[in-house]
């Protein structure tokens, strides 16, 4: 019911982050946990977009780097960066980030769906664009942003 | 017999020997033959009494049968048997009932017993029926015999003829001939007695032979021997090699002997090695020894004078007569030392020292006279030389006295001044001329001396005139100098004072140098202090630093809480509103703390940055001022040399000075002098005026009296001015300072 509100109705809580200079937002809802970013696992013969795996509390979650997903520049460690756990289709994982701002909540007033740009280009997992006090915002679809062949590395990792 | 004895050592060992052997021999022979017979006789005992024993035994049997016949057959076979030997058996009354001897039955056995003390025990016997142990001889009759008794007890077996009564019933008497034995007894004894004569004999005749070896010859050799020594025959001497008592005696002897060969030569050789003349008389002044300087002394051989010349007849001396040692040592034992006497020879007197000594034997008897003469002839002859040289000295010296004399007299007219006077010449060209002859000389020269001297006083004079007139020009001068010298001396002062001012002033410029290098260390230390404050200040920022970044974390964590929150503050929808804007105010919070913390570290590192500007312009100004110090230092060490060189300029002033009053000193000994040199001119005047005065007082010869009184007056003269100019220029005014170019 909340997908289906969330597909039809853009309006609700968004959780921000900045990510080399530019500020996303997912929905807050699918957000699990916000935690510092520590040392990942690599797991070899995995895909780049996969950069590891970490010990949560327990639980085995591979992270899942964006800055490799939009061809963005591959930043060296930092210890401010977090790691937003997000539920990606059932399936719970860590997504790297620069620094993670607020949660906010976006009216429809300040939203705007996605302009139709360049077919060639695959932007099908960015839902629309926000403002917040003259910012754009990004707002991203983390039910999309992973390809299959991901999904089904980022299940195997879950499964091992 | 004893005169032998005496005599000879050979008859007593003899005699001893006789004596000892036979004594011993005898006492052998006797013991021996007594032994022998006692032997045979007990041999023989033990025989008469195992004949009597068999005896009895033998008749025992048919006694106790009553068998008479058998018995007297039994003795009749005895007497067949043995020869010499009579078997009779009495009863107790001594009745012979049976007997080997037919004739003898029925008698009375007293009738063959003769030996009294046989009979005594025979008795005895037969009352009590014990048989003597011992045999009786019998001597009494023709044939000596032994006698052995044996008692016939009455046993049970006699009993039914004889009864019990009685013990003793009668006895067995065995007689035995012992003729054989006295003739082997005699026998024995003479050959015993043979046998021992032969053996002392033999003995006697050993002990003599080795006797006569051993000791009495060896001994008479000695003697004979000694006997050679005693007649005067010292070249004896015996060998041996026995290590006995004779051997000793020997030794001793030959070392003896030696010896007083030795003291022989001893005396010998002292007699030969004295080389003065000498001899020997015997108590008669016969003269039995002389030598050969003797010899020499008065011309005769040995010959005709040993043993056939006095002594009185060789030396005359008036000691002979009453000093004679010899008569003076009869009585006393006296010596006579050195006394004259005279030797004749070949008709001429020789002095002569006579001297002796008594010779006397080990008794102490005088047996001779020892004379020494010793040749003083070349010391009469000396003590003559002497004696004239002695007279003819005695002229010398009166000659020379009168000479002397002379020459006195002259030298007291010389010393009152007259030089006119000569010493006599007497031509003899003796030392007493030449030493006249050399006074004239020099009584000619010391007149030429004085006459010179005169003159030369005279000049003098004049002289000394002359260096009274310079010395006075010299002392002006000498004073002028001395004022100069003076002037340069207070100038030298002067400039000494300003030296000194001026070595004070770089010693004050020195302690300020000093003490700005010590301000200026004072400034470094500070420096040093700030920029260890300042290290201090940056550890503290540092810590700051730490704090902020401790912060920073704690706010980054709250902001992730407050994220967290606001997350899950959404997730809950309308509920969670209200928690969202706490939330967010928290995350506000922890933004505006963040900020804050940037602010706080901007502003640490600003100030940091300050720290360290400020550390470099502390350090910059330490450089400096350590520069500054240098440069006060290298100040200070000029200042210091410029001081030494003060002090070395102010030494050297110093010496100057000392220099200039060097100077000073040698003017005013200058000034000394010149004033001595004034007085002693004077002193000279006057002395020259002395000269002439002694001049004058001598006469000699060649001097005219006009001219000496022209030269008098001349010297007078001369006084008179000297003493006038020097009274003229005494020192005067010394402050003078002109014409000082001049000196």
């Amino acid at each position: 019911m909340e997908e289906e509100k969330g597909q039809n109705q853009l309006e609700g809580y968004y959780l921000t982050f900045r990510l080399a200079n530019e500020v996303y937002a997912i929905n807050a809802i699918k957000v699990r946990e916000i935690t510092r970013y520590q040392k990942v696992t690599r797991v070899p013969r995995l895909s780049p977009v996969i950069k590891g795996i970490i010990n949560l509390r327990g639980t085995i979650l591979p992270i899942f780097d964006l800055r490799v997903k939009f061809d963005l520049e591959i930043k060296v460690e930092d210890t401010k960066a977090m790691v937003i756990i997000v539920e990606i289709l059932g399936r719970l994982m860590g997504v790297l980030v620069d620094d993670v701002i607020d949660v906010i909540y976006l009216d429809d007033s300040s939203l705007q769906a996605t302009p139709s740009l360049s077919p060639k280009i695959k932007a099908d997992f960015i839902k629309a664009f926000g403002k917040k006090n003259d910012d754009l915002i990004i707002l991203l679809d983390m039910d999309k942003i992973l390809s299959l062949e991901e999904l089904e590395e980022i299940d195997a990792v879950n499964e091992a | 017999m004893l005169h032998l004895m005496r005599r000879y050592l050979r008859a007593k060992i003899l005699l001893a020997l006789i004596v000892l052997v036979t004594f011993i021999m005898g006492i052998v022979i006797y013991v021996n033959i007594h032994s022998q017979e006692r032997s045979l006789f007990k041999k023989a005992h033990e025989f008469s009494s195992d004949i009597a024993r068999l005896t009895y035994a033998g008749i025992k049997r048919p006694m106790a049968r009553g068998n008479s016949e058998m018995v007297e057959e039994q003795l009749k076979h005895i007497k067949d048997s043995m020869e010499g030997v009579e078997v009779y058996i009495c009863d107790f009354d001594k009745k012979i009932i049976y007997a080997s001897q037919p004739e003898a039955i029925n008698h009375p056995i007293s009738e063959f017993i003769f030996n009294e003390e046989a009979r005594k025990y025979l008795e005895e016997m037969l009352e009590t029926g014990h048989a003597p142990s011992v045999a009786f001889e019998e001597k009494m009759s023709k044939k000596p015999s032994l006698a052995v008794f044996l008692p016939i007890f009455n046993e049970k077996r006699c009993y039914h003829c004889h009864g019990t009564s009685r013990k003793v019933l009668g006895g067995l008497i065995v007689k035995q001939s012992i003729t054989g034995i006295y003739d082997t007894i005699h026998s024995l004894r003479n050959h015993n007695v043979l046998i021992g004569i032969g053996g002392i004999l033999g003995l006697i005749c050993l002990g003599y032979f080795f006797s006569v070896k051993w000791i009495s010859r060896p001994t008479r050799e000695l003697a004979e021997k000694t006997a050679r020594i005693a007649e005067g025959d010292f070249s004896v001497s015996m060998t041996t090699d026995r290590e006995d008592s004779i051997g000793i005696l020997i030794k001793n002897f030959n070392i003896m002997t030696k010896k007083i060969k030795d003291q022989i030569e001893y005396a010998n050789s002292l007699k030969f090695s004295i080389p003065e003349p000498f001899f020997i008389t015997d108590p008669d002044f016969t003269i039995t020894y002389m030598n050969e300087a003797l010899e020499r002394l008065i011309g005769h051989p040995r010959s005709e004078v040993e043993g056939k010349k006095k002594c009185y007849e060789i030396v005359k001396s008036d000691l002979c007569e009453t000093d004679c040692f010899f008569k003076k040592a009869v009585k006393s034992g006296g010596v006579i030392m050195g006394r004259r006497g005279n030797v004749k020879r070949d008709g001429r007197d020789i002095p002569v020292i006579i001297s002796g000594a008594p010779l006397k034997d080990s008794t102490g008897r005088i047996w001779g006279g020892f004379h020494f003469l010793r040749d003083i002839s070349m010391e009469v002859e000396a003590e003559k030389a002497i004696k004239e040289a002695a007279a003819k000295e005695e002229a010398q010296r009166i000659y020379l006295e009168r000479r002397v004399k002379k020459l006195a007299d002259l030298f007291a007219k010389i010393a009152q001044g007259d030089l006119t006077g000569r010493a006599e010449m007497e031509g003899k060209g003796d030392m007493m001329d030449k030493l006249a002859h050399h006074i004239n000389e020099m009584l000619d020269n010391i007149s030429k001396i004085i006459e010179q001297a005169k003159e030369e006083a005279l000049l003098v004079a004049e002289r000394a005139s002359e260096i009274s007139a310079n010395n006075q020009d010299l002392s002006k001068r000498t004073q002028k100098q001395a004022v100069s010298v003076e002037e340069v001396s207070a100038a030298i002062q002067e400039m000494t004072a300003i030296i000194n001012q001026n070595a004070k002033n770089t010693a004050k410029v020195n302690e300020l140098a000093r003490l700005a290098v010590n301000a200026a260390k004072e400034g470094g230390k500070i420096a040093m202090d700030a920029i260890s404050s300042m290290e201090r200040i940056e550890k503290m920022s540092n810590r700051i630093a730490e704090i902020i970044n401790l912060v920073n974390e704690i706010t980054f964590q709250t902001k992730l809480l407050s994220l967290n929150a606001s997350v899950e503050a959404a997730r809950a929808g309308e509920q969670g509103k209200g928690f969202a804007v706490i939330a967010s105010e928290i995350k506000e919070l922890a933004i505006r703390s963040t900020e804050s913390a940037q602010d706080i570290q901007s502003l640490l590192q600003e100030s940091t940055a300050k720290v360290s500007e400020g550390i470099n312009f502390v350090n910059t100004t330490s450089e400096n001022l350590q520069k500054i110090i240098n440069h006060i230092t290298k100040v200070s060490e000029l200042i210091a040399e410029i001081a030494m060189a003060s002090k070395q300029q102010t030494k050297e002033i110093e010496h100057i000075n000392e220099t200039v009053t060097e100077i000073n000193k040698v003017i005013q000994q200058n000034a000394a002098f010149v004033e001595e040199l004034t007085s002693a001119s004077e002193r000279l005047s006057n002395e020259a005026d002395v000269l002439l005065e002694l001049t004058r007082g001598f006469i000699t010869s060649e001097t005219s009296s006009t001219e000496v009184k022209e030269r008098e007056f001349l010297a007078d003269h001369l006084i008179k001015k000297a003493g006038l100019k020097e009274v003229a220029d005494s020192p005067r005014d010394l402050d003078s300072g002109e014409k000082f170019e001049e000196f």
